[in-house]
């Protein structure tokens, strides 16, 4: 069994392994701003990429000032893609899930594509997707194609900064619009919060929202969602030999 | 099945069958042996699982206005008709979303939540009839997809029976959680993975401000060429929809409507948002377009002249009607820098076929609907149309792009997608397909190519247009 990793930059929501590290080495980069995308090898960083697009006025619609305090954008494409974590423009631009066009992946061995690299296209299942937000266990990205955005949004977002990490645990918990006061009345050592995405990042654990999710430290994961079994059973098809983490 | 569902819910007879044997991609029929109602997902359950029972196989239906064959009932068998599944459940204005019954109308939810000021963004040219399980389904798009997205983008959670007759649920209201979100696999599955009964769906606030223009070009290249420039100039507009001359003479003649002469292309664009945005963009838009050889600008100073702008794009396709007998509509993504080579392309091969053409588009997303237009009693016509069909999906996909923007794979285009794939891609749409259609009963023949039992289909074109 191995484990996909980027640069390491999400580590502290891993669990701790001794397993084998698979480190995607595509650094390739390739910005079409004309046609409002951007192709990205996974090993290509956030910072990179964002210099390449700005270059031509565009962007990913992250903003890594405010990334900073919240978790982190240091990383890899691969890793941002494969972790989907929120960011501080997620309720006015989606997730990477909305962004990502196309991607080549490593399936059972072998290089395989899933999506087109335009804006729009309803061809084949979106097989690409179930890699965004698995956080590799359906194995290595090679590359993405995103969808990009004008350089303006970057300074759009409200999300309310509160303290800073200083090496504290971070858990991020996001839940309904009408949850959201009493979980936030309830999370302590609160670093950060954005509501109009319902999401906030706190030092202690929070508890459990009667719907949504929560990532914390060394894997830890909670969800009310009821797809459980469809994640097995996407999991057990791609990889039934139990490859990867 | 009348003993499981009950006498009311279950149809057959000639009539039925033949009206359930397609969709508005009329040329491939094949008659179901009866079509089934239920009225909500435990009843969708006892459906399913009788055709497992007696080993037949079943095809979810909402309207029937998808145009790639998605509907059709190829190996005969049960069509499940979501039609009494149209119930709104809930709207929750705080949480912005509503939960609605698969068969539920897409306007019929826009008229619902309008009062707490909020809509359902996608919006095919269709939403007056087509259902909420064919947009998930189809994945959807509509003009306003360039700044809203697809379909994809607004669904939460979708309540689906398998072809096991299990009842899943996938997804959650609240969106971005950790791990494999099967969801996404979901929606775009033209019915191949289960017959969707209930969602979740998000909603967004309605903009504060709507600004519309309609814009003249004397040339195809400039018009294209300043539909890179708005985007490239930092503005995401609403909409962004070309028309070329062709479709503006046919809507001349059909609505009297009188546009500038010597226009060889328009473009109508849309920007919205608060008040100030809709008209800075607006403003930068029209700019652009000026810059690029604008020859004639409109702009509407209310809601009246919105919908006359609007009047071309919307009725253009019903107009072209009047240019020829049959009008068959393509539908094929580039990206957009590819435009004008694009275009020029499309012309040149209906020249070559001696066909008539008409370009009416998503321009912003590169999304072509060339309509060739022709007189199919004219023989040799037909084969004709079916070579330049084949040549745009082609040209289409060695630019870089690909065979459907929103129609989907369906039936229709198994061919011309399949030959784009490697073994490797093919395998990965495989896997997925056999993983969930265990039965392999779940509209069989659809998307994947080569399925066991599936007879090749023929050549054949499209005769519906958005
Ligand atoms: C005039 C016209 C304009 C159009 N404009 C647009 C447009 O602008 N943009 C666009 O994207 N499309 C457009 N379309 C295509 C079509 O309307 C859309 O694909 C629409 O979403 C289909 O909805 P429907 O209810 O008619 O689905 P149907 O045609 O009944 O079904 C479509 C597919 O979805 C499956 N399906 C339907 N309901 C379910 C369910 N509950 N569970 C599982 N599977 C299901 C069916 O098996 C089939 O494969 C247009 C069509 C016409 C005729």
């Amino acid at each position: 069994m191995r484990r996909v990793v980027g640069s390491g930059s999400k580590a502290a929501f891993c669990k701790h392994s001794n397993l084998e590290a698979h480190r995607p080495k595509n650094t390739s980069l390739h910005c079409a701003p004309r046609d409002q995308i951007v192709t990205a090898g996974a090993a290509v960083t956030i910072a990179e990429i964002q210099e390449c697009l700005a270059r031509c006025g565009q962007c990913l619609p992250i903003r890594l000032d405010l990334g900073q305090p919240l978790g982190g954008f240091p990383g890899t494409v691969g890793g941002l893609v494969a972790t989907n974590m929120p960011h501080a423009l997620s309720s006015q631009y989606g997730s990477p899930k909305e962004w990502v066009l196309h991607m080549e992946v490593l399936f059972q061995g072998e290089q395989a594509q899933s999506g087109a690299k335009v804006v729009k296209s309803v061809a084949g299942y979106d097989v690409h997707k179930l890699f965004v937000g698995s956080w590799g266990v359906l194995g290595p990205i090679n590359t993405v194609t995103f969808r990009t955005y004008p350089l303006n949004v970057l300074s759009q977002g409200e999300a309310v900064t509160l303290r800073d990490l200083q090496g504290g645990e971070v858990w991020i918990l996001r839940t309904l619009a009408s949850e959201l006061d009493q979980a936030l009345n309830k999370a302590q050592g609160v670093y950060a919060f954005d509501r109009p995405s319902c999401t906030i990042w706190s030092e202690m654990r929070p508890e459990e929202p009667s719907e949504g999710w929560i990532i914390g430290p060394a894997g830890y994961r909670w969800s009310n969602r009821a797809d459980k079994g469809m994640q097995i059973q996407i999991k057990r098809a791609f990889d039934p030999e139990g490859e990867w983490e | 099945m009348r003993g499981v569902l009950g006498n009311d819910q279950v149809r057959d007879g000639t009539a039925v069958e033949r009206v359930y044997a397609c969709d508005s991609y009329s040329i491939e029929r094949h008659e179901p042996e009866c079509v089934v109602f239920p009225r909500n997902t435990y009843e969708t359950q006892l459906a399913v699982q009788r055709c497992i029972e007696i080993d037949v196989p079943f095809t979810a239906r909402g309207a029937g206005t998808g145009l790639s064959g998605g509907v059709t009932a190829v190996k005969g068998g049960v069509i499940v008709s979501t039609k009494r599944m149209n119930q709104i459940l809930e709207v929750d204005p705080v949480n912005r979303c509503t939960l609605v019954q698969a068969g539920v109308v897409n306007q019929k939810v826009n008229n619902a939540v309008k009062p707490f000021g909020l809509m359902f963004a996608p919006d095919p040219s269709s939403q007056t009839v087509c259902t909420i399980g064919g947009n998930i389904n189809e994945n959807s798009g509509g003009p306003h997809t360039l700044k809203y997205g697809v379909t994809a983008d607004h669904v939460l959670q979708a309540t689906l029976v398998d072809s096991r007759a299990q009842v899943i649920v996938a997804g959650s209201r609240v969106s971005g959680g950790p791990g494999i979100d099967p969801l996404s696999l979901v929606v775009g599955s033209e019915g191949t993975l289960g017959i969707v009964t209930e969602a979740w769906l998000r909603l967004v606030p309605m903009p504060e401000r709507i600004e519309t223009a309609l814009i003249a070009f004397s040339t195809i290249r400039s018009a294209v060429d300043a539909v890179v420039e708005v985007m490239a100039r930092g503005v995401i507009p609403a909409a962004l929809e070309m028309m070329d001359k062709h479709v503006l003479s046919a809507v001349e003649k059909a609505f009297g409507l009188d546009y500038p002469k010597g226009s060889e292309a328009l473009l109508l664009i849309e920007c919205d948002g608060r008040s100030q945005q809709a008209e800075s963009e607006i403003r930068s838009a029209i700019e652009a377009c000026l810059d690029c050889g604008a020859t004639n600008v409109e702009t509407a100073g209310n809601e009246e002249d919105r919908k006359r702008l609007w009047t071309a794009r919307k009725k253009g396709i019903g107009a072209m009607g009047r240019l020829a007998p049959t009008i068959v509509t393509h539908d094929g993504v580039i990206p957009r820098s590819r435009l004008p080579e694009m275009l020029e392309f499309v012309y040149a091969i209906a020249e070559e076929n001696s066909l008539g053409v008409a370009n009416i588009f998503h321009a912003g997303d590169g999304n072509l609907h060339p309509c060739f237009y022709f007189d199919e009693r004219e023989p040799g016509t037909v084969e004709r149309v079916l070579a330049a069909g084949e040549a745009v999906l082609d040209k289409c996909v060695e630019l870089g792009g690909s065979v459907t923007g929103e129609h989907g794979i369906g039936l229709e285009k198994i061919d011309s997608w399949s030959k784009s794939l490697s073994a490797n891609d093919l395998r990965l749409q495989t896997t997925v397909r056999e993983a969930f259609d265990v039965s392999g009963l779940c509209n069989p023949c659809k998307v994947i190519p080569n399925q066991k039992g599936c007879v090749e289909h023929r050549r054949r074109w499209s005769g519906a247009a958005t």
